[in-house]
């Protein structure tokens, strides 16, 4: 079975077979709960996985059979997407290049003072130039202006 | 309606994708890039099965589509498709300034950031100004929009004026093609600022929701009419226009409607308002859910079926009218047959894909915000920076244009690459909101089961296929597509599609 259900007092477990929801699917669903339940996420046996939905509110059982609903939908969902992203990721990575290649700025702008000097020809779209991604403390150190990053303008 | 695809034994077909329309008899079937089949049932089994005989219509019809393999074919396909996504070759050419949050008027649909008129520090500033141009000519678009918002942005007219002759001085410095474009209620001008728009070539678009009653309902100003005064106002633009010489045929105000919960009864009463006004052009548009309070969705706001039923009332009684001789067409209509019936990319930032989003457009608040786009920034208004991409206070182009922000939304909205978008026959048509999927769903990449503005997308797509197998319909139709050259006008040619959002 590639779905099978458990519910406690507070509580609903769901063991999903990876095999058919590679475990970045499930722990996406998972995550949309989060503003809802307390979730938990056991692994089971070599390919499964339990997740567990726990109503942050006193919960009927009827509600956390709704919950468990709910998360099969938003797995079909993160299923989808998942599927769709890994077949599509050649397509994707050509359109979304291109798009982001001809919003890179004129040469002048980028070598401009405080700009970084990685040009669009060297860029790939999940590259981080800037270092937006690098923790403030890492990039600058303490005690440094926030704005020490600022570029000027051609 | 189920419909199950026949088995595909036809090894001669180019990659495509169909949608059965509602009646259950006919089927889209699309390429790539857009061109289509029209197909009945019948004939499309036939089609994949690979038994539809050369000397068929319908064969005719598919071959002309770029359905059936051949070498020229392929060349043809490729070239339609490099034609229709000149978007990604462009760079942001359209520019939001926010020249100030405050407003005379009070629309009952409006958004969250809106201030009354006496405000104070909700303005942009002459500084933020010139900085916000710093950036926006370091776009590496040759054609640059500038496009003014607010609240009403004509209550700041001095920056205004000072953003139109500092950007044309830049321009002619830089070589690029600057144009303008004014998104206002009107009601603040006197002829002094009339005429300076006017003789700065900056294009007005204005909004009138319907007929005085409905319009002074939606959009509230005191005890006065904010119908009466708009008409006032677009009689001395037009006064105006032809003091000059200008031709009244590409010389004009443009107008939009906003869709509330009110105008759902009366879609021919709203046509007619605009056919009565001499427009040649209405922009039925739904509302959208940014910034506005639950409360007020629910008192202004409707489902997706609720709009599609009005805005199938509306097309047919344009239709009607066209008809009978009267020359007036639907703006979102338009923009669709423009991509379903040519090659031609109409760049509006909403039907694109990717969508507009840092890649095509930027919104800047008036103290200097960057944001992806105008969306962006309501959510912002909300309390959510989420879209917020940078800070011309702070930062140059570069910094805000490789904003993690502006990948997230292109490769969300990349329908290619997206759930149901990657298989739906409207795709080549269509576009994404990531904005849209936040605000509605907290994920930027939606449901679209559960999603309106799919519903809205696929249910004005599936009316516009339905029409155009009527006999004699699409030459009409077509007629909707030819986007005339306002250039003598304006500085540069305005596209039909330069997307506005009217207060
Ligand atoms: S948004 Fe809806 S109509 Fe548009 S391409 Fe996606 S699935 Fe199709
Ligand atoms: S995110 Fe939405 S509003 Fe913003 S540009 Fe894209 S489609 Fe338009």
């Amino acid at each position: 079975m590639e779905i099978s259900r458990e519910t406690t007092k507070d509580s609903i477990r769901l063991e999903l077979d990876e095999k058919l929801f590679p475990r970045p699917v499930s722990v996406a669903a998972a995550y949309r709960f989060l503003d809802r339940c307390y979730i938990r996420l056991e692994r089971a046996g070599k390919q499964h996985l339990i997740v567990q939905l726990k109503g942050k509110q006193k919960i009927t059982k009827a509600s956390l059979e709704c919950l468990a609903e709910e998360f099969q939908n938003e797995l079909l969902h993160q299923l989808l997407r998942h599927q769709v992203a890994e077949r599509t990721a050649g397509l994707r990575d050509a359109i979304v290049g291109r798009a982001l290649f001809s919003a890179e700025p004129a040469p002048t702008e980028a070598a401009s003072p405080g700009g970084d000097s990685a040009g669009p020809a060297d860029m790939d779209y999940l590259d981080d130039p800037l270092g937006i991604a690098v923790p403030w403390e890492e990039k600058y150190g303490e005690g440094q202006d926030k704005n020490g990053g600022g570029q000027g303008q051609s | 309606m189920s419909f199950e695809l026949p088995e595909v034994r036809n090894p001669g077909l180019m990659p495509f994708r169909f949608r059965l329309l509602p009646g259950g008899r006919a089927v889209v079937v699309t390429d790539l890039a857009g061109r289509f089949a029209i197909l009945s049932r019948e004939e499309f089994g036939d089609f994949v099965a690979g038994t539809l005989p050369d000397d068929h219509p319908a064969a005719a019809r598919v071959r002309n589509a770029g359905l059936v393999r051949s070498a020229e074919g392929e060349t043809d396909t490729v070239a339609a498709l490099r034609r229709r996504s000149e978007h990604l070759m462009r760079g942001p050419g359209l520019h939001i300034l926010i020249l100030t949050l405050r407003c005379n008027q009070a629309c009952v649909y409006c958004h969250a950031s809106r201030k009354g008129e006496g405000a104070e520090g909700v303005d942009m500033s002459q500084q933020t100004a010139a900085r916000v141009l710093d950036v926006v000519f370091a776009s590496p678009s040759p054609d640059l929009t500038l496009e003014f918002q607010g609240g009403e942005p004509t209550l700041n007219f001095e920056v205004l004026r000072f953003v139109v002759e500092e950007a044309s001085r830049r321009a002619s410095a830089s070589g690029k093609r600057v144009f303008f474009s004014l998104v206002s209620n009107l009601s603040p001008l006197d002829q002094e600022k009339i005429d300076f728009l006017v003789d700065h070539g900056v294009m007005v678009c204005s909004s009138i929701d319907g007929p005085a009653a409905l319009h002074d309902r939606n959009r509230r100003w005191s005890s006065r009419s904010a119908h009466q005064a708009t008409l006032a106002r677009i009689e001395e633009f037009r006064r105006a226009y032809a003091k000059r010489g200008l031709d009244p045929e590409l010389a004009f105000v443009n107008l939009l409607a906003t869709v509330s919960r009110a105008s759902l009864a009366q879609p021919e009463a709203l046509v007619d308002e605009y056919v009565r006004l001499g427009s040649k052009v209405v922009h039925l548009r739904s509302l959208n859910p940014f910034g506005m309070g639950k409360k007020i969705w629910a008192k202004e706001g409707y489902t997706a079926e609720e709009y599609l039923a009005f805005y199938r009332r509306a097309f047919d009684h344009i239709v009607k009218l066209n008809r009978a001789g009267v020359e007036i067409m639907e703006k979102i209509a338009a923009l669709a047959l423009t991509r379903i019936l040519t090659d031609d990319d109409p760049n509006y930032m909403d039907l694109r894909s990717p969508c507009g989003a840092g890649i095509g457009q930027l919104a800047y608040g008036y103290d200097g915000k960057v944001y992806t786009c105008d969306e962006g920034r309501m959510v912002a208004a909300m309390g959510d920076p989420m879209f917020c991409i940078g800070d011309v206070q702070a930062g140059g182009y570069a910094d805000i244009i490789r904003h993690p922000g502006v990948r997230s939304l292109c490769v969300a909205s990349c329908l290619e690459c997206l759930p149901g978008c990657s298989d739906c026959a409207y795709a080549p048509y269509c576009g994404v909101c990531p904005v849209y999927n936040y605000v509605q769903e907290g994920d930027l990449v939606a449901r679209w089961p559960q999603n309106d503005r799919c519903r809205i997308q696929m249910g004005i797509a599936d009316l516009l296929f339905e029409r155009l197998q009527e006999p004699g319909l699409e030459p009409l139709l077509r007629r909707w597509t030819i986007n005339r050259d306002r250039s003598s006008v304006y500085r540069r040619m305005m596209p039909l599609t330069t997307p506005v959002t009217c207060p």
